[in-house]
């Protein structure tokens, strides 16, 4: 396949993933059942994974589907599960400030398309971003050994402080 | 690579925003935020 023709492609493949995401996105905040609302969760952090692969930042998009698909999704199932006695059809999933929240939500979405836009213009990518996870695992333990051993002690405190804040006295 | 420590960063914030609503729920056995009004003059 030639590069231009690759480019396609992943133009096309983009724009699947994005329109199945928004769509499971709108689904998401719209569903009256919360296990639902969770499996459209899935979907949503699984596109994010699949975007991740399209840049070819293969460590990041498996991480993204082990930690969030894997971890964080069956974690809200088995709380939804393990905490409501009556699931489906839920009363007060809706709130009555739906108008200030749509506005602070397209204000948001301002802010951030113009940021992206006003920073990174019609800039080009470079052809090729694949990053395998050999290259990552290098340079974390190399290049950026101290942002990790930084991010690493921040990681261990914001656990202490979660315990330290959460614990029964 | 500033992805993976943007992420892991953001990690960390979550688990300190889910003590403090733990926290939030078992001094005032309510999540709901209308109710959270004690600094309201």
């Amino acid at each position: 396949m030639t590069v231009l023709g690759a480019l396609v492609a992943q133009n096309i493949a983009f724009g699947v993933i994005a329109a199945i995401m928004v769509f499971a996105a709108i689904r998401l905040v719209t569903t009256r059942n919360v296990v639902h609302a969770a499996l459209f969760l899935v979907v949503v952090l699984g596109g994010v994974a699949a975007l991740f692969l399209l840049m070819g930042a293969e460590f990041v998009g498996i991480t993204q589907i082990l930690v969030y698909i894997g971890a964080v999704v069956v974690l809200f199932l088995f709380g939804i599960m393990l905490t409501r006695t009556r699931i489906g059809n839920e009363e007060g999933t809706d709130h009555p400030n739906r108008l200030p929240a749509l506005l602070a939500a397209a204000l948001v979405a301002t802010v951030t398309i113009y940021a992206v836009v006003s920073g990174f213009g019609d800039a080009e990518l470079p052809a090729d971003t694949r990053t395998t996870t050999a290259e990552v695992a290098d340079s974390i333990f190399s290049t950026y050994i101290i942002p990790f051993e930084a991010v690493s002690v921040l990681l261990l405190a914001a656990l202490i402080g979660a315990i330290v804040i959460a614990r029964r006295d | 690579m500033f992805a993976l420590f943007i992420i892991t960063v953001a990690a960390a914030e979550v688990g300190v925003g889910l003590a403090i609503l733990l926290l939030l729920y078992r001094n005032r056995q309510s999540v709901d935020l209308s109710e959270a009004d004690l600094m309201k003059g």
